[in-house]
């Protein structure tokens, strides 16, 4: 009996202490947006947006071949509607990202490399709730294009980056933008 | 009196939409690649753009447009002045057209009455 009442209080107190933490860290940081998440912030929030993409969407194939044409299109697409954010290489380097909580992640690095075709796909096509990334929606070839595409940026050539700019005149990132 | 006065204005106007949309560069998705044709092939041309030779691949998809006219890709000639829409592979010299308009030819621009729409 003694020990129950102890791991109640010892709950209890945990749950005070996490309260307690949380209201110290939202008070005395603020919440701005241009903030960095922490890691432990990081690593909590990939691994609950990976539990939330059902797995039949996560095991999805992509279907279509990489042709030059198909990562053409989709390249001319991302220009379009994604570098905004993204940036034409997918470092995330913008100006809007550089506002984002949390901030898109460069798309080249294992972050987003290592998730599935499918996983990929699910989030171009539904977004991820509490960050910048809306759910796009869109046709399904063109989701699984940009998929391909996706998958190319860290090949991307330097030609491939101008005609990107070409589309959106987005500066290269690492120059001023203003 | 004024009910049929109101369907008019509205029937016209939806009548005259298209055609004012009609030939509108604005129509076409994305900047042209203007060039000068050098050579014609069975599914592919050479145009002479600012930046250098650009290869041109087409299609029974792609559309042939001469000032308001449907042309053709028999339509080609060489020395012939055209604007590409299309999507340039990432080498850079080879374009895929989804439209192709040729320069009008001298002599006369025929204009269809109906237009058309992008």
């Amino acid at each position: 009996m003694y020990r129950m009442k102890a791991a109640a209080l010892l709950g209890i107190g945990v749950i005070l202490l996490a309260a307690g933490a949380a209201y110290w860290i939202v008070t005395s940081h603020g919440f701005s947006a241009r903030a960095e998440p922490s890691a432990i912030e990081a690593w909590v929030a990939r691994h609950l947006r990976r539990l939330a993409i059902p797995a039949e969407a996560r095991n999805a194939k992509n279907l279509l071949e990489a042709t030059p044409l198909a990562i053409a299109e989709a390249r001319d697409h991302f220009a379009d509607h994604c570098a905004v954010c993204h940036a034409n290489d997918g470092s995330g380097r913008t100006d809007i990202n550089a506002g984002l909580y949390p901030p898109a992640p460069d798309m080249r690095t294992p972050v987003t490399q290592d998730l599935s075709d499918g996983e990929i796909f699910y989030i171009i096509k539904n977004g991820i709730r509490f960050t910048g990334m809306p759910g796009w929606g869109g046709e399904d070839e063109e989701n699984w294009k940009l998929v391909l595409f996706i998958r190319h940026l860290p090949e991307l050539t330097e030609t491939e980056l101008e005609l990107m700019q070409g589309i959106n005149g987005l500066e290269p990132p690492g120059e001023e933008t203003h | 009196m004024q009910r049929r006065y109101l369907l008019t204005i509205l029937l016209a106007g939806a009548l005259a939409s298209p055609l004012a949309m009609a030939h509108d560069p604005s129509k076409h998705k994305g900047k042209p690649i203007k060039g000068e044709v050098t050579a014609v092939g069975a599914s592919e041309f050479t145009v002479a753009t600012a930046k250098g030779d650009l290869k041109v691949t087409f299609s029974d998809k792609t559309k042939f447009e001469r000032g308001d006219d449907r042309a053709s890709a028999a339509d080609l000639e060489k020395g012939m002045q055209v604007s590409i829409f299309g999507t340039v592979l990432g080498s850079g010299k080879e374009v895929v057209a989804r439209e192709v308009l040729l320069a009008p030819a001298e002599g006369g621009h025929h204009h269809h009455p109906g237009g058309h729409m992008h």
